[in-house]
């Protein structure tokens, strides 16, 4: 093969491409498809022009959805290959067709890809080849077509400087938007804030007839009977609000609030799901007018006890958000905190788990004295949920109530949260729980944390699952480096080097121990070290299970490293004591422990040179 | 231009359809189906090579692997445990090696499992493990709730390829586990570490997929041959992916088997990887078509006979990830959580300390990772 | 949706073609002896034949899929297909030749039955109704290929009209009614059949088609065939199959937990006579051992538990009234 490729490279490369594309396997056909650049480069432009792409408008029409991905895909990178922009529309004819196919997938690509090679049209192009595309595919019978040619609008309409001819095009999109089929009505709504924006973003361009069909479109979907087109409005409300501000054109405001209040009392649930959880951005775009705000309120208060959870869950997560675009501190607690005390009791876990998100934040839009009254017991409370998600997020999320009322008023009911979570069946709640403990105990304060949590630290160690013990072992040591080496000689070393001595019966407790101490060595006292570490883990140089001893070489190594930054006093200890160790480890009988005892042993010399 | 594909395709069709189906066919009578059962799998060789197609996919020994035995076993350099250890950090993202790399490790794997006995003698502790089947991403779980091999021993009962779409990557990993620490690691076979299933179950189909040959598939059932078939933890306990043979009575018998060749239709060492434990006493008729099903009776016989505490075995998917049974003279473990992604079982292993205590690690699968919706593969239902 | 569910379709159809290809089908005993079928695979190939000239697309996903077959869905899909070849049969058989029984089969997709059933009873009119896109594709298939073609033109006359193909979207209430009674007769014997239509339906829909049918029908059987989610506290198998389905093809089953037992499924036609079996009863039970064996010679079985864990969560329902 190799051979016949080098003598035919000129001549074959497209009968090869042509060949495999017949392949039956379908593998060969996505993997010869890959290759579509490497052959335009091979052909040249011109050849590519007459010939490849003739020939892959034909394969566009008769294959499978995984080669149609691809071809789409490659087509987009194509323009330096026809010999660029000015011959960039010979690529649209086999795009066209692949935005016209079924697979959601390869449509996708292929409006990507005509979004791409638009980049590159000039502006006669476009009006002469582009333009016209997107109008036949919009109007074409297929739903598919149309779906797509949503899709391609926004490569366009702030490129028309012609007033009536984007005038056209935006007739066309309202036809799209009045579509028979919900799929494409969905898709042109889905469009419609995109195009908005590109409006918002060149402000001077866009004429009041322009805003008349943009009204028009957006009284069709808000008044769709489609909860799957009705609820994209939100988003388009929220485009058209940031174009007005923008603007500074406030007249049309009224009206769109009176629209806004409308979604969000929608009968449709999944319209006031959209509405609640976009309810911050929607919000803030009415914050220049307070009276505005407070109108919002109520249909706020609604969506927090909304009868559909996914609704509440979704607003759950914009109270604090909504709560400071609300200036006044006394309407926070009238009228916010009675909604957080209730959802913090839903029924469904999802919502009060979304609600710990980000209730915390709360506390900072109050005084101190009103966080303790106000705010505290609803925390407390979440922290003895049943669920462990609410509990997690809440001490993921405490820093803030600490940094307004300190979290000394916590502690009674922290404790119990941590302990429980901290026997949690599922693991990763447990794993959860400890990669918060360094961030809690640098909150705490040393003192709270000997009392309550340092046994809870230790008896991690003896999880059952491995990846528990491993986490308890780095908290050990990043403890350490918060609280010092005096604490973790006090609290921890000697308290493991206590530790039950007919559990160490047992290999995975030695293994942990010996992990433990490890671990510690960077962060402790040169004396902690020799004088607690060594001991012990050279005592298990002589332990009966090889994965022991050859962990024990690893501990010597990082032993000396720490050791040897103290020569005078520790080259003793070193030299008379661990290296002689290391020697009669590197002849173990067996080869790990003679391998890793070999590592650590140079390594050892290598640092004491 | 001409894309018409009628001939091939219709030929293809033609040679999928009539070659199995013969409807004077009567396949009822017992003493046929127990001898003939595995050589009636059909396997047509969907795209392969072709020069595969004039050779017996069913015979050992054509991938070369085992072509140049070492006399002893392989020795650990600096230069071949840096390879390895090149190769396991590759494999432990998920990554397969190249087909050079893979024939490299298949030819060091041979000449380390060559010289593991029928009944591979295990020290305590060990950590004991069931099927896998390709669930990549639940292996590393698995380490994950077990801890790390070196650190911790480990103990599969085979069954590492077929059925979950990772199935390369997977026997990858623990053979160049197994090369890197031969005494840390022991990987039996199982009934699916042969070259008749894994053209049945998706190996073969998937090698064919990730590498557009059957080389490294063949390279890899050459290897199956020489993994041992048993083993036995501290003289106590016996360790077997299937279950007992009628014609095995004692663990010497084991012995002297003839362990490297493909699975067996029948006889002991087929038994040994197809059996299962059955509430019925005695021996019985396994609903598999392979193997038997065994009682209590026959269970306590053999562990009384051989001073044994336990046989542990696996093959069979349980609900809880373990399952003891013959008043636990038996206990079953599997280790593929949620099997074939569709099950909805959790998984487990066991950990045997040095003092013999048995602790059981249950654990669920592991965040299936995110894949583009092309190539995600939809388990099999009924739709 | 519409697409997502019409293209369950061709998994139906690739795992028939795939146990035909295994061998598990034709059943000789079921099919051929005691319904009398002759030239089952033979239809089917040449369906699948003249499919790639209908879409290449569509017949290569099929042509796919047929070839990477597990034994657990071979037994599955012989389970099933042979199933409601029996509950047709035996139904059609204890009527007279002279008495009209009309067959409807509702999401019938690529099913073929309907040649052989025109073939053996001459006094039955068979409608198979589906998507409109299903229908058309079946439509030109079935004109396209002759064999087919003179299959279902099987009267001396050489001409049927026992034969319908007719679309109808079965979720829209107005329509399936003017269909039905357009389409069909009243006061024949009916059987209603239903092979994975009424799990991809919303509650509402399918108790507003199960009543539809039960009363414009005066007497009849309704076979229909499902998943059922199961109802076990422990049991994850149909939480985990709507999750499945819906991330990698966007595909509903609103219902799987609803009716997630024998009992709760039964409860959708609690004013008729049910009999109900999940497909583990009818594996154990109904199938004799020469025919287990029979198959277990075809492909290795190799994990009897999954077998098991699959067919517990598929039920056969037979409803009369």
């Amino acid at each position: 093969m190799a051979a016949e490729n080098a003598k035919s490279k000129d001549l074959y490369p497209l009968a090869l491409l042509m060949d495999e594309l017949k392949h039956d396997d379908i593998a060969n056909r996505v993997e010869a498809m890959k290759k579509l650049d490497t052959i335009a480069i091979a052909l040249g432009s011109q050849r590519t022009r007459e010939e490849l792409i003739p020939f892959l408008v034909e394969v566009a029409q008769d294959d499978e959805d995984e080669v149609f991905a691809v071809l789409a895909e490659e087509l987009g990178k194509f323009v330096p290959y026809v010999g660029g922009p000015e011959y960039a529309t010979i690529l649209l004819p086999p795009l066209e067709i692949l935005a016209s196919t079924e697979e959601t997938l390869v449509r996708d690509k292929a409006v990507d890809s005509l979004n791409a090679v638009a980049q590159e049209l000039s502006q006669d192009q476009l009006f002469h080849d582009f333009i016209p595309l997107i109008e036949h595919l919009a109007t074409a019978d297929w739903f598919s077509s149309k779906v797509s040619s949503c899709g391609l609008f926004k490569s366009v309409i702030v490129r028309v400087k012609d007033d009536s001819l984007r005038k056209d095009l935006l007739a066309l999109y309202l036809q799209l938007v009045e579509d028979d089929t919900p799929m494409v009505r969905r898709t042109a709504a889905k469009n419609l804030p995109v195009i908005i924006d590109l409006l918002t973003q060149n402000p001077g361009l866009s004429t009041n007839e322009d805003w008349d069909y943009i009204s028009n479109m957006f009284q069709k979907i808000i008044n769709d009977t489609q909860d799957s087109v009705k609820f994209l409005t939100v988003s388009c409300l929220i485009s058209i609000l940031k174009f007005f501000n923008t603007k500074g054109d406030h007249s049309h405001t009224r009206d769109l609030l009176d629209s806004a209040t409308k979604l969000i009392g929608d009968e449709a649930w999944r319209v006031r799901y959209m509405a609640a959880e976009k309810f911050d951005d929607l919000a803030s775009q009415f914050a220049q007018n307070d009276e505005y705000i407070a109108e919002l309120i109520q249909p706020f208060l609604n969506l927090c006890e909304d009868n559909e959870s996914d609704v509440r869950k979704a607003v759950a997560k914009q109270i604090p958000g909504f709560a400071k675009l609300l200036k006044d501190p006394s309407i926070v607690l009238s009228k916010v905190v009675p909604a957080v005390q209730s959802l913090s009791m839903d029924e469904s876990e999802g919502v009060r788990a979304s609600l710990a998100l980000t209730v915390t934040n709360l506390v900072t839009l109050m005084s101190k004295e009103e966080a303790i009254d106000h705010m505290l017991p609803i925390l407390l409370n979440m922290l003895k949920d049943e669920f462990p998600d609410v509990r997690l997020n809440i001490i993921a999320n405490l820093k803030v109530v600490n940094d307004v009322i300190g979290v000394d008023l916590l502690s009674e009911s922290l404790l119990p949260a941590i302990t429980e979570l901290a026997k949690d069946v599922n693991w990763r709640v447990r794993m959860a729980i400890i990669e918060y403990i360094p961030i809690l105990a640098e909150q705490l304060g040393v003192q709270f944390f000997d009392q309550q949590l340092s046994d809870l630290c230790l008896s991690w160690l003896w999880d059952t699952v491995f990846s528990i013990r491993e986490a308890a072992v780095a908290n050990l040591k990043k403890l350490t480096e918060i609280f010092g080496s005096d604490w973790c000689r006090d609290e921890i070393i000697l308290k493991l080097l206590k530790f039950d001595s007919q559990l160490l019966e047992n290999f995975v407790y030695r293994f942990t121990l010996l992990s433990a101490l490890t671990a510690l060595v960077p962060v402790v006292s040169m004396e902690v070290v020799s004088d607690q570490i060594l001991p012990f883990v050279s005592h298990l140089a002589d332990d009966a299970v090889p994965n022991i001893r050859f962990n024990v070489s690893k501990s010597l190594a990082a032993i000396v490293e720490k050791l040897r930054k103290d020569k005078p006093t520790y080259d003793e200890t070193i030299k008379k004591s661990i290296m002689p160790l290391l020697d009669r480890l590197v002849k173990d009988d067996d080869f790990d422990v003679q391998y890793f005892s070999k590592i650590s042993l140079e390594e050892c010399k290598k640092l004491l040179e | 231009m001409d894309m018409d594909l009628d001939v091939p395709m219709h030929d293809a069709i033609e040679e999928q359809l009539s070659p199995t189906i013969d409807e004077d066919k009567n396949g009822g009578e017992r003493d046929d189906a127990g001898g003939n059962q595995l050589t009636t799998i059909n396997t047509t060789n969907p795209n392969g090579d072709d020069e595969d197609d004039d050779v017996d996919l069913n015979v050992g020994g054509g991938s070369g692997i085992a072509d140049h035995k070492s006399a002893k076993p392989l020795e650990l350099n600096s230069s071949n445990i840096n390879q390895l250890d090149q190769w396991i950090e590759y494999l432990s993202k998920c990554q397969i090696l190249s087909e050079d790399d893979v024939a490299k490790l298949c030819k060091m794997a041979v000449d380390v499992l060559q010289f593991e006995e029928n009944v591979k003698p295990i020290n305590v502790p060990v950590t004991i493990c069931g099927d896998v089947h390709g669930q990549f991403h639940d292996l590393i779980e698995l380490f994950k709730i077990g801890g790390p091999c070196p650190d911790t021993n480990y103990l599969f009962m085979g069954d590492y390829v077929d059925r979950g779409y990772y199935s390369v990557e997977t026997v990858s990993y623990l053979v160049a586990m197994k090369v890197r620490y031969p005494h840390r690691i022991t990987i039996l076979r199982g009934n699916h570490e042969s070259r008749q299933i894994t053209q049945v179950y998706g190996f073969y189909d998937e090698c064919l997929r990730k590498y557009g040959s059957a080389a490294v598939w063949k390279m890899f059932t050459d290897l199956f041959d020489y993994f041992p078939i048993t083993a036995l933890v501290d003289n106590k306990i016996f360790c077997l992916h299937g279950g007992l043979s009628p014609m095995i009575e004692t663990v010497d018998q084991v012995r002297e088997l003839n362990r490297i060749q493909e699975v067996p239709h029948e006889g002991p060492m087929c038994d040994l990887l197809w059996s299962d434990p059955d509430d019925r006493g005695g021996w019985g008729i396994s609903p598999r078509g392979a193997g038997f099903t065994f009682g209590q009776d026959i269970s306590e016989q053999f562990n009384h006979t051989n001073d044994l505490s336990l046989i542990a075995r696996a093959h069979q998917l349980v609900m809880e990830g373990y399952a003891w049974s013959h008043q636990q003279n038996v206990v079953t473990i599997f280790s593929a959580p949620n099997y074939c992604y569709r099950c909805g079982n959790q998984a487990a292993i066991m950990e045997v300390d040095e003092n013999h205590s048995r602790q059981f690690l249950q654990y669920d699968p592991s965040v299936r990772p995110g894949e583009p919706a092309v190539s995600r593969k939809t388990p099999d239902y009924f739709l | 949706m519409e697409k997502v569910v019409q293209q369950t379709d061709y998994d139906a159809l690739s795992c028939r073609l795939a146990a035909i290809s295994k061998g598990y089908l034709p059943s000789v005993a079921f099919q051929v002896q005691r319904c009398n079928y002759h030239g089952y695979k033979e239809m089917h190939m040449e369906y699948l034949h003249s499919l790639k000239s209908v879409s290449r697309r569509i017949h290569s996903k099929i042509f796919r899929a047929m070839q990477n077959s597990f034994p657990v869905m071979n037994y599955g899909t012989y389970l099933r297909t042979v199933s409601i070849d029996i509950q047709i049969n035996d139904f059609l058989k204890s009527h007279s030749k002279f008495q009209n029984v009309q067959i409807i089969n509702l999401g019938c997709g690529s099913d073929l039955r309907m040649i052989p059933i025109i073939k053996n009873f001459t006094n039955v009119t068979y409608i198979d109704i589906d998507y409109k896109d299903s229908i058309e594709m079946k439509r030109k298939i079935l004109d396209q290929n002759r064999a087919l073609k003179k299959a279902l033109e099987s009267d001396d006359d050489g001409e049927t009209n026992r034969y319908k193909l007719i679309s109808c979207d079965l979720n829209d209430e107005a329509q399936t009614v003017r269909t039905l009674s357009e389409s069909t007769s009243s006061d024949s014997p009916t059987i209603v059949i239903s092979e994975c239509v009424l799990c991809y339906m919303d509650d509402h829909a399918s108790k507003q088609l199960i009543s539809v049918v039960l009363d414009i029908y005066k007497t009849g059987i309704w076979i229909s065939y499902d998943p059922i989610g199961g109802s076990k506290f422990s049991d994850r198998f149909g939480i985990i199959m709507q999750s499945n389905l819906r991330e990698s093809r966007h595909l509903e089953m609103p219902t799987l937990m609803i009716y997630n037992s024998k009992e709760t499924y039964s409860s959708r036609f609690a004013n008729c006579n049910v009999e109900i079996k999940d497909m583990w009863d009818i594996f154990e039970n109904d199938i004799p051992k020469e025919e287990i064996s029979r198959l277990k010679s075809l492909q290795f079985l190799d994990e009897v538990e999954e077998l098991k864990i699959m067919q517990t969560h598929y039920v056969l329902l037979k409803a009369s009234w």
